[in-house]
């Protein structure tokens, strides 16, 4: 047998004796793979060591026997001999522990946070630079290129764009800024063009209802934009221009300066960008689709380390923006038809204290942070009319709004051994809120309390699975004053609700991962961001009114993924696919009663239906084959249904029409997704390409001449953009990129907006912007 | 030839003391103990390592870094990704398709399998680890280590 081998062996030498063979095998201690273990082939020295798996491969071997030698320090060493006449797989390496020969090594420990494969929740990532190959100027722009999320404009006279979440409109999402919620109910409206990419790090999107820690009306999910955490000295100028649909010119100019010492105890960075963008025309009667845009902010954000465990951050912005759309843009807003006209000046500014201690193992934060907007608004105009009793009106459209809030809070976190972590914490926030329009006798006055607890354990149960349960508990208070002309609604309502949320993640093998949860949320009745938003129709402004009794809505959500995940150095192919319920209890819907006001005013309300549910299903691909290709992919395919009809238009009259009702929700496509392909040589240019794909949608429609409300189906919207950008490095000092491109190339865009005084501000749908052309330079130093 | 190029690497070595770090590959190291035996330092980089740059950009060029480094050690740069066969200490290492790491960085400077860039090593003459250090070092902090492993 020996014989016959050494054969069948010489035989391969003759045939060919430079073939190289490749062995690999595992080296493991009873069982536990043990990662670094040396392997030397004696008597050519070739040498590898074992991977984190135990396994280990050994290339480019020639034919031949061997003493393959195992390694470990305070470890027995292991020799086996091989005769290598073919690939070898399977090789089984067995150390006994040598507890004499136990060497120390010193190692520093550091600590790294939680990599995103090993959270119980999926976490959805949109990086930097998805955002720069998008052309994403601000968080509104970067937010569609994330499976389930998508972001519409929402009125054609002040640009109002909301995100949603797996089809839930935005008040059920809750944004965060660094994992601390940032955004009243008023800043929301307008927040998310706000804040610019330049800052972002990464957004993080959890897409499953409520939790724990971030409050629990995350009901569809969450958004985390995590800033750049600054290390480097850096500094960058950026100038954008575009042009919107070869027509209005969109500026946007932006400086940033980081400094951060060398001992990494003191870090500032500032910031600044400016934006002016004129208004654009889709139809040609005179009023506008996008609105004109002119901002200025201003931000400082610093950080002392008092001593080795005890870091203090303060941060500071200031925005100043003013809007303005509807006609006659250079005219007074009385004397025009229509005008939104909005100025906004908002003060923000934010403390926080985080301190280690117990050797790293547990963590405070104390946090505060404050904000403040004024608000100076015109919602109105002539609507078309020219009668003494539409100037009146017209003149007393002017508005004035402030919003306060304030969070403050205190968390702790706790690492015990590697199978537990513990975070618990008590927030509070105040959000009071009076806008008033006295022309309207119009007045929201809104103060909510909230004091919230909440405790999150999550346990390494086993090697494979890992289970997240967490619990908070509300106590909110609201009390509302809300007038309208004759109308007076108030609320006063103390609430206490307990929200619970159980995660696990299962390591299926190395390269398949199961999560699956259960969340509960709420949310208090109260004015939410599209409230305090005026919008018009039939020349006429619509109010939105919360009804008598509105009461708190909860939710219940379900959610269960499978990924997939293979890394093969730099090859990388990740997979998700996520399955989602929510339900909705008592939702707060809007219904247009039909009935107006003498002065013509529109009144919608807010009521509680009596339930819904959006089911559906998320797909994500993403693939880079090398350092120079990377693809990314997601769909999403859902429901999303009042479980019964639900009255969207509800005439006072009987010449109005019939009631409009549906079983659906408005304005929430079945099937929605992005792809983008980018592709970079090592240096000097990028290439990429990105579209976002809109399914068909209800759309409701409000006729110009009858007032009567109709719904609509929209066709498909391909929202393709395409980027260029080429680096130059002069010196080891400077850098510079220029980037062009065009956003939404095929120039698909709604076409049947209404015109005129009389339109339908809110029949507006599909992509953000029509075909644009921009080009941009950034100047840096070299990074 | 390797003399000539030994002679070369000397002079440069000696003659610019200021400014710059003499960075050795892993190589040439075996050539450059059996000509003068010193301590060694290295450290395992990557290209999207942002404090492996900030050091590049601020510690290393220090004039006093690069003194200590030049004349006491010698001074090994590597990047963790590479798929360059290396021989160390006789030993001879090469990366396998997939691995995304280099054995060598797994045997010098993993911790349980895993590796977090920026991690450095501190050898002895005898290729012995004095320390190892995963960890940002600002200037301060990697005088105070290098004048700990040697006299210079």
């Amino acid at each position: 047998m020996k014989k016959y081998l050494l054969v069948v062996f010489l035989v391969f030498l003759v045939i060919d004796l430079s073939a190289q063979y490749t062995i690999s095998g595992k080296v493991h201690d009873d069982g536990a793979p043990m990662a670094g273990a040396l392997i030397v082939a004696d008597p050519t020295n070739q040498a590898t060591v074992s991977r984190a798996d135990g396994s280990f491969t050994l290339t480019d071997m020639a034919a031949g026997s061997y003493l393959l030698k195992v390694q470990f320090v305070g470890y027995k060493q292991s020799a086996i001999s091989v005769e290598i006449a073919d690939n070898i797989s399977d090789l089984e390496v067995n150390l006994e522990a040598d507890p004499l020969g136990l060497e120390d090594v010193v190692v520093s420990a550091n600590r790294y946070a939680t990599d995103r494969s090993q959270a119980p929740v999926q976490v959805g990532v949109i990086g930097r630079k998805l955002l720069n190959a998008t052309q994403s100027q601000n968080l509104a722009d970067g937010l569609n290129f994330q499976s389930g999320v998508r972001v519409e404009t929402n009125c054609q006279n002040c640009g109002f764009t909301q995100v949603r979440l797996n089809g839930l409109e935005g008040p059920y999402t809750q944004i965060l800024v660094n994992s601390r919620p940032l955004f009243s109910s008023l800043i929301g409206v307008y927040g998310l063009e706000m804040i610019p990419t330049y800052m972002i790090d990464r957004v993080e999107v959890v897409k499953s209802g409520g939790s724990a820690l971030y409050g629990s009306n995350a009901i569809a999910g969450t958004i985390n934009v995590i800033t750049k955490e600054p290390v480097l000295n850096r500094w960058e100028v950026n100038s954008n221009y575009a042009s919107v649909g070869g027509e209005a010119n969109d500026w946007t100019n932006s400086a940033m300066g980081t400094y951060v010492s060398n001992e990494l105890d003191f870090g500032i960075t500032g910031f600044y960008t400016n934006r002016n963008r004129e208004a654009y025309d889709a139809n040609g009667d005179g009023f506008t689709e996008m609105v004109s845009l002119k901002a200025n902010s201003f931000g400082l954000k610093t950080f002392y380390k008092l001593n080795r465990n005890t870091k203090l951050n303060v941060d500071f912005n200031y925005i100043d923006e003013f809007r303005r759309g509807g006609n006659a843009l250079e005219l007074q807003p009385e004397f025009t038809d229509i005008t939104e006209q909005l100025a906004h000046e908002i003060v923000m500014s934010g403390l926080s204290i985080d301190h280690f201690f117990n050797g790293g193992k547990d963590n405070i934060s104390v946090y505060t942070s404050v904000q403040n907007t004024n608000r100076d608004s015109y919602y109105g105009g002539l609507g078309g009319g020219r009668t003494p009793a539409d100037s009146l009106l017209a003149a007393n459209a002017y508005g004035m709004t402030t919003d306060e809030s304030l969070i403050s809070g205190v968390q702790w976190n706790h690492f015990g051994n590697d199978a537990h972590a513990i975070t618990s914490g008590v927030e509070y926030q105040y959000n009071r809120t009076e806008d008033e329009i006295p022309g309207y006798q119009r007045l929201v006055d809104q103060r909510v309390d909230n004091l919230g607890f909440y405790a999150q354990w999550e346990w390494q149960a086993s090697s494979r699975l890992k289970m997240l349960s967490g619990a908070r508990y509300d106590l909110s208070k609201v009390k509302g004053d809300y007038q309208l002309a004759g109308f007076q609604r108030q609320i006063d309502q103390d609430i206490a609700v307990l929200s619970p949320r159980f995660t696990l993640l299962f390591d299926i093998n190395s390269k398949m991962q199961f999560r699956g949860g259960y969340a509960r949320g709420f949310r208090a009745p109260q004015a939410f961001n599209e409230d305090f938003h005026i919008s018009s129709a039939g020349g006429e402004p619509v109010f939105v009114l919360l009804a008598e009794d509105l009461q708190k809505e909860t939710s219940d959500a379900l959610t269960g993924s499978l990924s997939y995940t293979k890394v093969n150095g730099k090859k990388q192919f990740n997979t998700v696919l996520q399955g989602f319920y929510t339900q909705l209890n008592n939702p707060f819907v809007l219904v247009n009663t039909g009935s107006q006001l003498p002065n013509g005013s529109i009144i919608e309300e807010v009521r509680n239906g009596t339930g819904a549910f959006v089911s559906g299903m998320n797909l994500e691909m993403n693939y880079a084959p090398d350092e120079h290709w990377t693809l990314q992919s997601g769909l999403t395919w859902q429901t999303a249904q009042y479980t019964e009809e639900q009255v969207l238009f509800e005439p006072e009259r009987p010449e109005e029409g019939d009631i409009v009702a549906s079983k659906d929700f408005m304005r929430t496509p079945e099937a929605y997704g992005f792809i983008n392909l980018n592709y970079s040589t090592d240096k000097l240019w990028e290439f990429s390409f990105s579209n976002v794909l809109t399914g068909p949608m209800q759309v409701p429609e409000i006729l110009q001449d009858s007032g009567v409300l109709v719904i609509r189906n929209s066709d498909w919207f391909w929202d393709a953009t395409a980027k260029v950008a080429h680096h130059f490095h002069i010196g080891s000092k400077l850098h510079i990129e220029l980037n062009a491109g065009v956003q939404n190339l095929f120039n698909s865009f709604q076409s049947d907006f209404q015109t005129g005084p009389t339109r339908d501000s809110d029949y507006i749908y599909g992509p953000a912007r029509p075909r644009t052309f921009f080009f941009g330079i950034k100047l840096s130093n070299n990074d | 030839m390797t003399r000539g190029w030994l002679i070369i690497l000397f002079f440069s070595i000696s003659l610019s003391v200021q400014a710059q770090v003499q960075w050795l590959s892993f190589d040439a190291l075996d050539s450059a103990m059996q000509v003068e035996e010193k301590p060694i330092f290295v450290e395992f980089y990557t290209s999207w390592c942002t404090y492996c740059k900030k050091m590049d950009q601020e510690v290393f060029p220090d004039q006093k870094v690069a003194e200590v480094l030049n004349n006491g050690f010698y001074a090994v740069k590597f990047d963790a990704e590479s798929s360059e066969e290396i021989t160390f200490d006789g030993l001879t290492f090469k990366k396998a398709e997939g691995e995304t790491y280099h054995p060598l960085v797994m045997l010098l400077a993993s911790k349980k399998g895993e590796f977090a860039p920026p991690v450095f090593l501190f050898l002895d003459k005898d290729f012995k680890v004095n320390e190892k250090v995963n960890a940002y070092l600002s200037r301060k902090k990697i005088l105070a280590k290098l004048r700990k492993y040697s006299h210079y």
